[in-house]
């Protein structure tokens, strides 16, 4: 009983960080229409900002490379620091690629969160390379396992709470109004007065620091981080989880990341293997999601709870 | 009388063609002026220019004293100026009232603390365009239709929601590319009414590109006419009609 307490625990907390990640690119894509396939890049850089952050100071030798890097910074500084990490590389990086036009854009994202991750295997100094980060601290930790775990996932609920109000306010605001204006015609939206460039950036920056929050989350549950964790799939997965909860409805992120990340990627972790055939299950779960996607994009291509229209009235 | 917008020497090349020629035209605060001229003229070329859409290969082009040409589009919107589409551009999946409010210029909603915040200078301002927005709607006749998809609408509506969204950035100057194209009867009749009526009671000059020869000339004080990239003709609508080289262009030698 405990054990699948724990394990509905631990599917509820990854759940709930992997749509911070859902939000994070409903604010870039779902809002402002930019093709970003990106976000595994900025997961990895609050995950391992965090990481280096809150590890002790340490003078050990990986792969003959002292790596003595390790702050003891308390989590929520390494939570905030995690933000502001990704949104600063987002902000670099926005400068010369955010004028390019939406498949331009798809490509340098994707190479830049190769480069993120190939840095993190490389760098050994920093991140001590595929070797991983580990002991991570958690917060609130110390009591039971499963007190644990409950504290934990509670702490990245909340947080998930928090980013999914303030996205709902800036949707529902008059910047919302111009994200928006720029995803449906960016002429036209430039046309009546809007410098693009400061509102596309704006969505980009703001989207890698949900990411970059998403990634320390991330870090301070599995305990450890490496580098091969934060492959493109894990963009892809976020898109797929977008596309069928319904792109521009945060409340449609989080669907979207309830039904493909906690129903088909973990619930179905420990399915038994057949006999003889290791791989079919876990290339079945592919199949299965694939074929969702597709199902989705044929039926309900607005996703499960589509885009509503903003309605203003007049506020007495 | 000073001239609020002045292309002067204006030329347009595209690769070898030559798009715009040599095209000075000169609108003084609050004239209605036309653009007319057979296909291809040059016309919405033209009106890229002045809006910021291309840069001049040469000449300059002035509205307020500032020189405007190698400003971006948003600037050029700011300092007053602003212009339709020729095909209405309506921002699809927003609504109606959505088109509109997303115009108005310095909106403290747009400011990323603000939007989190809703502070009540937020909501002050939203209410005061939604005001606006809700008047400028009666009068092109969408009230009704303000919490409609954009792109639910008539292709006579889209080109109303054109023009009452161009006015909601407060400009001085309108440039209207063909907007009663595809308007019904009634329509075209609201909005020339509205267009009058928006210089008698606030003052707006106006540029106007269209084909309908009975709204241009019952609207405009002074005609420009273009062909093949150039200048042909300028003057009162009667001069115009019966300037042979106009004619000639139009009914072919």
């Amino acid at each position: 009983m405990e054990g699948f307490i724990s394990f509905l625990l631990s599917i509820a907390t990854i759940v709930a960080i992997y749509s911070i990640l859902t939000l994070a690119l409903n604010i870039r894509w779902g809002y402002t229409g930019l093709l970003d396939f990106g976000i595994a890049g900025f997961f990895a850089i609050g995950a391992y900002t965090s990481a280096i952050l809150t590890s002790p100071s340490s003078e050990e030798l990986v792969f003959g490379v002292r790596h003595s890097l390790g702050f003891g910074v308390p989590f929520f500084g390494g939570l905030l620091a995690a933000a502001a990490a990704a949104a600063l590389v987002a902000y670099l990086i926005g400068i010369p690629t955010l004028r390019l036009r939406g498949d331009y854009l798809a490509i340098m994202t994707i190479g830049l969160s190769e480069i993120i991750r190939y840095v993190a295997v490389n760098e050994k100094w920093l991140t001590r390379g595929s070797q991983g980060i580990r002991n991570l601290p958690r917060p609130f930790s110390g009591h039971s396992n499963l007190l644990d775990a409950l504290f934990y996932f509670l702490l990245v609920l909340a947080i998930l709470l928090i980013l999914y109000l303030i996205s709902q306010r800036v949707y529902n605001s008059p910047l919302g109004r111009v994200l928006k204006g720029i995803r449906e015609d960016e002429t036209v939206t430039e046309a009546l007065g809007k410098k693009i460039f400061k509102f596309r950036m704006l969505a980009f920056v703001f989207g890698a620091a949900y990411a970059g929050v998403a990634g320390s989350l991330w870090a301070h549950y599995s305990g450890s981080i490496m580098p091969h964790e934060f492959v493109p799939d894990i963009t892809f997965l976020i898109w797929v989880s977008l596309t069928i909860g319904g792109s521009g409805n945060n409340k449609g992120a989080i669907l979207g990341t309830l039904v493909l990340i906690g129903f088909l990627q973990q619930a179905t972790r420990f399915l038994p293997t057949i006999e003889g055939y290791t791989y079919l299950v876990p290339a079945l779960r592919l199949m299965v999601i694939g074929l969702l996607l597709i199902l989705c994009l044929r039926f309900r291509p607005q996703g499960l709870i589509p885009e509503k229209a903003v309605r203003m009235e007049k506020e007495s | 009388m000073t001239s609020l917008l002045e292309a002067k020497e204006v030329v347009k090349d595209f690769g070898g063609l030559r798009a715009v020629d040599h095209c000075s035209i000169a609108v003084g605060k609050g004239a209605i002026c036309g653009l007319i001229g057979p296909n291809g003229a040059g016309k919405t070329t033209l009106f890229n220019l002045l809006a910021g859409f291309y840069k001049p290969t040469a000449g300059a082009i002035f509205f307020k004293d500032h020189q405007i040409d190698g400003l971006e589009s948003y600037e050029i919107c700011l300092l007053g100026l602003v212009r339709t589409f020729q095909i209405a551009r309506e921002l699809k999946n927003m609504t109606v009232l959505e088109n509109m409010l997303l115009a108005p210029k310095d909106q403290y909603g747009e400011q990323l603390w603000h939007a989190i915040m809703k502070s009540q200078k937020v909501r002050d301002r939203e209410k005061e365009n939604l005001d606006q927005a809700l008047q400028i709607l009666e009068i092109v006749g969408l009230a009704h239709l303000k919490h409609e998809l954009a792109t639910n609408l008539s292709g006579g509506q889209r080109k109303m929601l054109e023009v009452a969204r161009a006015l909601m950035t407060e400009p001085e100057m309108l440039l209207l590319d063909e907007p009663t194209s595809g308007a019904t009867f009634e329509e075209t009749r609201k909005l020339m009414a509205y267009i009058e009526a928006l210089r008698k009671e606030r003052g707006l000059t106006f540029l106007i590109v269209e084909h309908k020869m009975e709204v241009i000339m019952n609207l405009c004080d002074r005609i420009f006419v273009m062909n093949n990239g150039q200048k042909l003709a300028e003057g009162t609508p009667r001069e115009v009609q019966q300037n042979p080289q106009v004619i000639e262009a139009y009914l072919g030698a």
